[in-house]
């Protein structure tokens, strides 16, 4: 993972990782993905960026777990009140 | 030293998915570990007037959580008149409560400790009880539950950009977080 602080990244990779993350919720148009794979071709760093994010959320939906819903959440919130 | 204080209104949004998924690894019941999870919080608020401030919050309200687990055994067990089930063991060298000791084993108070857990789930709730509250918060409601982008950005009244800055950065510690553990390949 890059250990660089965020502004030493170059304004290119950080857009390219929005990129990225858009693409993990499917929500990366179709110029976007093809940024992404041409910017990850010449640079490792996004690369690496991009395949860890692909990894995690494998992970995730591997995991597939779900917690309270919102509106169990708001059910919830409301009995805590009540008593 | 300051003491520690309750802050019930907060429960909810701090803890119900981490204890509902402690509970659900614990009871595999994912309807009952909700009603553990919510007889958790509602006993935590009816003794509120018991927490000394010693502990952290969340450590008290797990111990609850612990107990009521361990009833939720003990019901099913006396329910099924299993008596040979036997809850103590004493051996030679050592004696215990057997069922005290499965639940509250040691991954039960590893919320901030390092990830030494088995089980992805749980790492990925240890990881997200550790990194910024608020990319965690947003990063629960767009990979876990699956709500739309649009829809976060409104209740949480945050720009469409500044809602992938936080997706980015939730992410981009949940990687290092997990990373010794589960990104080695």
């Amino acid at each position: 993972m890059c250990k660089d602080s965020e502004q030493k990244i170059p304004k290119s990779c950080r857009r390219v990782a929005e990129f990225s993350d858009k693409q993990q919720y499917e929500e990366a148009s179709f110029w976007q993905k093809i940024r992404l794979q041409l910017h990850i071709l010449n640079c490792e760093r996004c690369e690496k960026y991009h395949q860890l994010n692909n990894a995690l959320t494998k992970l995730i939906k591997r995991n597939s777990f779900e917690g309270f819903s919102y509106e169990e959440k708001q059910n919830l919130k409301a009995k805590l009140k009540i008593s | 030293m300051s003491k520690n204080k309750l802050s019930p209104e907060l429960w909810v949004e701090r803890y119900s998915d981490y204890f509902l998924y402690f509970t659900i690894s614990k009871v595999s019941d994912r309807e009952m570990a909700k009603d553990i999870v919510s007889e958790t919080f509602l006993a935590g608020l009816k003794s509120k007037d018991n927490f000394k401030g010693e502990a952290s919050e969340k450590t008290w309200l797990i111990s609850i959580l612990k107990r009521k687990i361990i009833d939720y055994y003990r019901k099913i067990n006396s329910n099924k008149g299993q008596a040979e089930v036997k809850m103590d063991y004493h051996t030679g060298h050592e004696s215990g409560d057997w069922l005290e000791e499965q639940v509250s084993g040691s991954s039960m108070d590893s919320g901030e400790e390092a990830i030494e857990n088995k089980e992805l789930g749980q790492a990925i709730y240890d990881c997200l009880e550790q990194i910024n509250p608020k990319h965690a918060k947003v990063f629960k409601m767009k990979s876990m539950q699956e709500m739309d982008t649009e829809v976060i950005c409104n209740e949480l009244k945050i720009s469409s950009s500044n809602f992938w800055v936080m997706i980015h950065r939730a992410r981009t510690a949940l990687v290092n977080c997990m990373g010794q553990t589960w990104f080695k390949n």
